[in-house]
């Protein structure tokens, strides 16, 4: 158990200790600290390939996402095209009328022609306002089958425009593939090299994980320490870390014992 | 062709000459002519016609009657109906139909318009401020048959 002493001996105590282990340390090949930066940076590599994975993962559904909008505007566009027939067609009866109409109104104006002046005269004029009314007619009639039929123009521009979306949607969906093959070929080579790293290293991940953390709790110890130790103040500074240093370097002991 | 009417007196001053004006494409290429209202009786459209074997004619049946039909020009559905008789003379003012007349439909032909139209001189009519010259369908028929 942890013997009261001056905390300035204490801690030059646990000072060349730990200097002494971490020269044991450095004298080993590959020492159980390196095994766990190995381990460590294993890890992450480990999580960086998950990560790749789950983003192009993503990246996957939105591709979904996207060819399957594409699909729907595609279909939107044949449905336009439908409508657009509907409404070419709907125009037809409409001149046709239009026409039948200009003729009354010219069979009228021939009547009125043969009744002459002035017994004709109203025909005249009522044949005369229907055929300027129904030229009218047909010409609204004609801009509008010239809308439809621009319509029809630009809704080809924008099937066009649109297969070319659709194919490079599916260059993405098939590169994406690639990425994720790639990814998986990643994710098996990095498992392969954390068994190999295990077996060259004999150590088990979990316990590297623990020495590795250990081993950064220990370096922000020593820094601390040492910067006590570099002020005159430190000795009573110490006082209420003592029993806790002591505990510490009686743990490390009992683990050097082992490792001895 | 049309020529160019003389400038007075004015369109307003003139007597008028009752009938329809139409359109129609030849190989002498886009002509106008006037149809006096003693002769045209109607327009109609979409009547088929028949070709006639060694004939330059055509025929169609009109409200049940089989009507020779003079082709003038091409691709349109309207036939406008005439009555011609023998004494029919030719001009924007034919003499009034007397005894036996014959119904004849002239086909590739579009009418323009139809009324009341200042006359220019016996043969012409002012039609949009050109010379519209009258069509003289008896000769047109002579020329035919």
């Amino acid at each position: 158990m942890f013997k009261p002493q001056k905390g300035g001996a204490l801690l030059g105590d646990l000072m060349s200790w730990m200097t002494s282990a971490s020269r044991r340390r450095d004298a080993k090949k590959s020492s159980a600290i390196d095994d766990a930066h190995l381990f460590e940076q294993h890890e992450a590599l480990v999580q960086s390939s998950s990560r790749t994975m789950s983003l192009l993962g993503g990246a996957g559904a939105k591709a979904t996402q996207q060819r399957s909008a594409l699909d729907g505007v595609r279909q939107h566009l044949h449905r336009t095209n439908e409508r657009l027939r509907e409404l070419k067609a709907s125009a037809a009866p409409i001149k046709d009328a239009l026409e039948r109409i200009k003729l009354i109104a010219f069979n009228a104006g021939l009547e009125g022609a043969r009744l002459g002046e002035p017994a004709g005269t109203p025909l005249l004029l009522v044949g005369e306002e229907v055929r300027a009314l129904v030229e009218r007619g047909l010409e609204s009639t004609d801009a509008y089958g010239a809308q439809i039929s621009q319509l029809e123009s630009e809704r080809e521009d924008a099937l066009s425009a649109l297969e070319q979306a659709q194919s490079h949607a599916q260059d993405i969906a098939n590169e994406l593939l690639s990425a994720q093959a790639a990814g998986r070929q990643l994710s098996d080579d990095v498992s392969e090299l954390g068994r190999r790293v295990q077996r060259v290293t004999g150590t088990d991940p979990e316990l590297a994980k623990h020495i590795a953390e250990a081993a950064r709790h220990a370096e922000g110890l020593l820094v601390a320490l040492g910067q006590l130790t570099s002020k005159n103040s430190a000795a009573t500074a110490l006082d209420p870390l003592l029993p806790a240093i002591a505990e510490l370097k009686d743990v490390l002991r009992g683990l050097t014992r082992g490792d001895d | 062709m049309a020529d160019q009417p003389e400038q007075s007196p004015s369109s307003s001053q003139r007597s008028k000459a009752h009938g329809l004006v139409l359109e129609y494409r030849d190989a002498l290429g886009l002509n106008r002519a006037f149809i006096s209202a003693r002769i045209a009786i109607r327009v109609v459209r979409g009547t088929a016609v028949t070709p006639v074997p060694n004939s330059a004619l055509g025929m169609a049946l009109i409200d049940g009657q089989v009507v020779p039909v003079v082709a003038l020009g091409e691709g349109t559905s309207q036939l406008v109906l005439c009555e011609l008789s023998e004494e029919s003379t030719p001009g924007v003012d034919p003499a009034a139909t007397k005894g036996a007349t014959e119904t004849v439909a002239v086909s590739g032909v579009s009418v323009l318009e139809s009324g009341a139209f200042p006359r220019l001189d016996a043969m012409s009519v002012e039609f949009r401020g050109e010379a519209v010259q009258a069509l003289d369908l008896g000769l047109v028929l002579q020329a035919l048959e």
